[in-house]
């Protein structure tokens, strides 16, 4: 598996289309996702940028496929991180971060319980119901396929802190979904 | 947020190990009473459609950067020790998957191999291409410091590659609720007003007519090669220099590409290599961006941008 990774990482490397297109479907749904949810206005924007930014340095990444999808998704939240910034320097952006949990009436958690099985619903809700720590260490767990270690590297704590705020997260939200839910 | 949140409450249901597994995509031992943030957890990873114009966009793209880069691992291996060596064409690339225009400036110069030229122009032909601005926030290049974020020139003969993009865009996102709101279609949007046209029209008239101004459409159109040398070829100096600011740098370099080390580092910057100390995060992105003054665009903008627009 490593071993294959690697093989297609150098192939990437080298420009080849197949090792290209097959990190990008291993990459992309996770990453628009992750960026939908956090910056829906800009994603394909963001995620563009990010790919931009794997493609000058792929040459020097080493690692397998987990560690890959993290660098990528570290890349991917400093894009979200500087795009944010520069959104509040200019003051064009229409939802700061804090204005979406107000939009949360919108989204009816029954629905993604009952039949909703849509992913960007689904990261939407994440990010509208857990505080801002909570929501990244669900969507990287979850979208990004890392485990706590990873995740906690990637935010900069320590593994038991990251541990602490899945389980918060998680009971959070299903409180939220039980409030609404047809207990069965 | 609502009083119910509280996190330590009676949710005893669900314990540590439990929230651990589902995260990891295990049924927990016992999931009756957290049946609803399975299916949450289930929907998150659920596939999504794929959309395999984008994705030949983006393939294209890519592989025009990275097979415009001396990237033979070895090379890359040896790189590392030399890292000056980067060679323009890699950074001209770069741009080009980042900026749409980039693509042009790519092929204007001739640094795409012909392979990867003909992909990306066909590509472009009729893709929805995000059209980051150069200048803008996206391209983080000269983000902050010019008071106009610079972007294709609409007027120019970029109009005609920026109404194909605002089309294809307009026809793929729709369903997005994506908004064309990059600076470069800012740009289109004045031109446009600036002759009381709406877009479509101005559009329509670009596209249609051929009008001789955007005529080459795929290569010369965008934007105008200069500019995305400027912002492109520098890029790669931060990177390379810094020992990757760019790709660890970005965050607290878990893995890679500093090193040899294996995928993930426990703690955020182990080496003690200047990796990761640059506190902002603006840093790599600054990689694309620190650069118009060593480009010779001048009059130091750069440090404008690394001192003055961040926070």
């Amino acid at each position: 598996m490593d071993a294959s990774f690697d093989a297609v990482v150098d192939a990437a490397r080298a420009g080849e289309e197949w090792a290209i297109t097959h990190l990008y479907r291993e990459l992309h749904p996770r990453l628009l996702r992750y960026l939908r949810a956090r910056e829906p206005g800009s994603a394909e924007d963001l995620e563009a940028e990010v790919w931009g930014a794997i493609a000058l340095r792929i040459h020097r990444f080493e690692g397998d496929a987990v560690a890959f999808r993290a660098w990528a998704f570290a890349i991917a939240r400093r894009r979200l991180a500087d795009h944010r910034r520069s959104a509040a320097r200019r003051r064009t952006e229409p939802v700061p971060p804090g204005d979406l949990d107000a939009a949360d009436g919108t989204l009816d958690p029954e629905a993604i319980v009952l039949d909703g099985l849509d992913g960007e619903a689904a990261a939407a809700f994440v990010v509208r119901s857990l505080p801002p720590d909570q929501a990244d260490v669900v969507l990287l767990r979850v979208l990004a396929g890392l485990d706590v270690e990873h995740v906690a590297s990637l935010l900069g704590k320590r593994p038991g802190t990251i541990r602490v705020l899945q389980h918060r997260a998680l009971k959070r939200l299903e409180r939220r979904l039980g409030e609404k839910r047809v207990t069965r | 947020m609502s009083p119910s949140d509280d996190p330590t409450g009676d949710m005893a249901f669900l314990s540590s190990d439990d929230a651990d597994r589902l995260l990891s995509g295990i049924s927990p031992l016992e999931t009756s009473d957290a049946r609803g943030v399975e299916r949450l957890l289930a929907a998150l990873r659920s596939p999504m459609s794929s959309d395999e114009a984008h994705e030949q966009t983006a393939v294209a793209s890519f592989a025009a950067a990275s097979a415009a880069a001396p990237t033979r691992l070895d090379d890359a291996r040896s790189q590392r020790m030399n890292t000056r060596r980067v060679p323009l064409k890699l950074a001209v690339a770069a741009a080009a998957v980042v900026l749409l225009g980039g693509t042009a400036a790519a092929a204007a110069t001739g640094s795409l191999p012909d392979s990867a030229q003909r992909a990306v122009s066909h590509a472009l032909a009729h893709v929805s291409v995000d059209v980051p601005e150069p200048g803008g926030d996206s391209g983080h290049a000269a983000e902050g410091h010019d008071a106009s974020p610079v972007g294709p020139d609409a007027t120019g003969p970029a109009a005609h590659g920026l109404c194909t993009a605002w089309a294809a865009r307009n026809r793929t996102d729709a369903d997005r609720g994506h908004s064309g709101d990059s600076t470069a279609f800012s740009n289109l949007r004045k031109a446009a007003h600036d002759q009381g046209l709406l877009v479509k029209e101005f559009c329509a008239e670009q596209l249609d007519g051929g009008r001789g101004s955007g005529a080459d459409s795929d290569h010369g159109a965008p934007t105008d090669p200069g500019a995305s040398g400027d912002h492109g070829h520098p890029a790669v100096t931060p990177g390379p220099t810094g020992r990757d600011p760019g790709a660890s740098g970005d965050h607290p370099g878990q893995h890679g590409s500093d090193g040899d080390h294996g995928p993930v580092v426990e703690t955020p910057n182990p080496g003690g290599n200047g990796t990761g100390s640059d506190p902002s995060h603006g840093e790599s992105s600054a990689g694309v961006a620190q650069v118009p003054a060593a480009s010779g665009t001048g009059d130091g903008h750069a440090n404008g941008n690394a001192a003055g627009s961040r926070p």
